[in-house]
């Protein structure tokens, strides 16, 4: 390939590529395997935004980030959940290996907060990564967002319904998520590197796992 | 010890806000005569000077600005001067009401060697617009002396001082003004005719006091002074120029009384953690805002942007016409020592998780952010704490059974018939759930295949669903 343009694809994060990862883009391996192996780059992206669509809520959405948070505040960043919709439960985040003393928790009123606090916390720098809940988001705001997380490295997930699956997003990353027989199917919507609809299953047993820690 | 005395010949002239080149004096009443008390250079100029009559001096110049001599007005001019020299020295105090006194021994190193400390004090009074004379010794009233005659060289031991001042006029010296007029009519002119003098002649003569002060002047006797301390509050009001609810102008305004807090502050190396600023309007009831901090600030960016978050989320009843900003607690400022082998991203990581923090604060409130944390016990509900977000501490792990991630705040009763597996029985304390007790099971939602942590009181048959393993 021409130097200049090597040069430019590997200095430019958005430039489309086709299904070549980018150069430059780190990512985080979510501590499964197989979610891993349908992940471009193999792991959850930093400095990007990634929605998460699981069909209804309580599935094991939250259960998915879990090895994400520990190693996270294990290494001395910071982590946030923001808009959660329930209180996260304290001994099943520390029995999972959460260091709870760098993680904080909001509890915005409004969307409007929600999206405005995760912006601020990815702008921040210390944190490694923001978890939050939104269920209407609008095009710029997610663009923001994408950019916040890009300024700070940040993994920055983003929780909408199920439904959102359908609607134009501007993350990076759309995993839409389903619990069918005992196990949660994944499969990818959207993905910098690829074009193709990848599919990957974790049993509840490994989900479970996450929970006691590895 | 090493003394540094600023004597302010004009103060109240210089105060006034009055043009500096426009001829000003100020009158006061000596022995039922009016003369002139105090005059600036441009007066000077015309011939006036201090205890001329102010006849003659208007007599010289007729549409000169006459100030009245207001001594309690003077005293909160010199008082303001030793604040603001409180940030060269910790040894501050005032004598009279004209001279502000600085023991300036303990300062020397900090601020680079005598020469640049005095050349940064003088310059930065001056830029304050006050005319000045300064005067270095080794005791307070040496330094005092030579302040007022206006000799500039310093003398730094007590054995060089009586040749040093032999040549001063007994007018400069500190004493009485009686005691300075019978000096001078006892034909003593010179310091030196003075210091000539036997002690015990001179306490006799006149009077105990002036012995004992010529002994504190030559460092003979101890001169304890009566260090000023900084006030512990700070409350400045600034007037709308007008009426408006414009936010530009608001953070204009407001942003100048941060400036002064900060400088406040600065000097007194405090910071604050909660701040009151009040709008008034015309005709109704002041809004009033409470910006908080999580540490003590004192900067003034920090402190703009937290007040213009607070300030954006009020809606105000009508136009501002005053901003008042007091802050009554005053903290000392944490400053954080580096190490050695000095982390920078890691100390900027603290500094602005502070900032952040007070911002979500600022927006969101207080109660909205906070951090978890395990508590030792058995009733799942109390197994948690909220905390406000404060410093890493250690890690809590513990050896939890399966716990679900999202805890209800109400249980709710399960609607279908559940699958569950083995059960865990949990037993609240006796004095605080009156022996309540609980079993737990997981179970399967049987529709939708959501797991739910789930529990059946004693006795209760209907399974109530407590938590949900997200």
């Amino acid at each position: 390939m021409n130097p200049a343009l090597e040069a430019l694809l590997q200095s430019r994060r958005d430039l489309w590529q086709g299904d070549r990862h980018p150069g430059g883009q780190k990512t985080r391996a979510s501590g499964f395997a197989e979610l891993d192996a349908i992940l471009p780059g193999g792991g959850w992206p930093a400095g990007s935004l990634t929605e998460l669509l699981p069909e209804q809520p309580g599935i094991g959405e939250l259960s998915l980030c879990l090895p994400l948070l520990a190693g996270i505040t294990g290494k001395g960043s910071y982590a946030a959940l923001v808009a959660s919709p329930h209180t996260p439960y304290a001994p099943a985040l520390a029995a999972a290996g959460v260091d709870l003393s760098r993680l904080w928790i909001l509890d915005p009123g409004t969307p409007d907060d929600t999206l405005w606090a995760s912006e601020q916390l990815l702008r921040a720098g210390a944190f490694g990564a923001v978890l939050f809940w939104a269920a209407q988001t609008r095009d710029a705001q997610q663009r923001r967002l994408q950019l916040a997380a890009e300024s700070s490295d940040a993994i920055a997930i983003c929780y909408r319904p199920g439904q959102a699956a359908a609607s134009h997003s501007a993350a990076a990353l759309r995993l839409h998520l389903q619990l069918r027989s005992d196990a949660l199917h994944l499969h990818t919507i959207k993905a910098r590197s690829t074009t193709a609809t990848r599919h990957a299953r974790l049993s509840i047993q490994r989900l479970f796992a996450a929970r006691r820690g590895h | 010890m090493l003394w540094l005395a600023l004597f302010f010949p004009q103060l109240l002239i210089d105060s006034a806000g009055t043009p500096a080149d426009l001829p000003q004096l100020v009158a006061g009443r000596r022995q039922q005569r009016r003369l002139v008390v105090q005059c600036n250079r441009a007066a000077r100029a015309l011939g006036i000077h201090p205890s001329q009559a102010l006849n003659a001096a208007l007599g010289l110049c007729p549409d000169i600005t006459v100030h009245e001599e207001d001594t309690a007005l003077q005293q909160t001019h010199l008082h303001d001067q030793a604040l603001h020299a409180l940030q060269y020295s910790s040894l501050v105090s005032t004598r009279g009401d004209q001279l502000v006194l600085l023991e300036i021994a303990g300062s020397l190193k900090l601020f680079g060697g005598e020469q640049a400390l005095l050349q940064r004090i003088i310059s930065d009074f001056r830029q304050r617009g006050l005319a000045l004379q300064s005067g270095v010794g080794p005791t307070p009233l040496a330094a005092e002396l030579l302040a007022r005659a206006g000799v500039t060289q310093a003398v730094r031991s007590c054995d060089e001082l009586p040749a040093r001042i032999s040549p001063i006029s007994t007018a400069f010296l500190p004493f009485d003004a009686a005691v300075c007029a019978s000096l001078h009519k006892a034909g003593l002119r010179e310091c030196g005719q003075l210091l000539a003098l036997p002690v015990d002649a001179i306490t006799r003569r006149f009077g105990q006091q002036t012995g004992q002060q010529l002994y504190r002047l030559l460092g003979k006797l101890p001169d304890p002074q009566v260090q000023i301390q900084a006030q512990a509050q700070f409350r400045r009001s600034l007037d709308l120029a007008l009426e408006t609810d414009n936010s530009h102008i608001l953070q204009f305004t407001l942003n100048r009384l941060l400036t002064a807090l900060s400088g406040f502050l600065r000097v007194r190396d405090c910071g604050v953690t909660e701040l009151e600023l009040t709008l008034q309007h015309r005709h109704i009831a002041p809004t009033c805002l409470r910006p908080r901090f999580s540490q003590p600030v004192c900067r003034r960016r920090h402190l703009l942007r937290i007040c213009m978050e607070h300030l954006s989320r009020t809606r105000l009843p009508g136009p501002v016409l005053q901003i008042t900003l007091s802050a009554s607690q005053l903290l000392p400022m944490r400053y954080q020592t580096t190490p050695l082998l000095h982390d920078d991203k890691q100390s900027h990581g603290q500094d602005s998780l502070a900032d952040l923090r007070d911002r979500l604060c600022a927006r969101l409130g207080e109660e909205a952010l906070y951090q978890l944390a395990v508590h030792d016990a058995h009733w799942p509900e109390q197994a948690w704490q909220r905390k406000p977000a404060s410093e890493p501490a250690g890690t809590t792990a513990a050896g939890f059974p399966l716990r679900p991630l999202w805890l209800l705040s109400t249980p709710q009763t399960a609607r279908c018939a559940l699958r569950t597996g083995q059960t865990e029985r949990i037993e609240g304390d006796w004095y605080q759930n009156g022996g309540q007790r609980r079993d737990y099971a997981l179970a399967r939602d049987p529709v939708n295949g959501r797991w739910y942590w789930v529990f059946r009181e004693d006795g209760n048959s209907a399974w109530q669903i407590h938590g949900l393993f997200a």
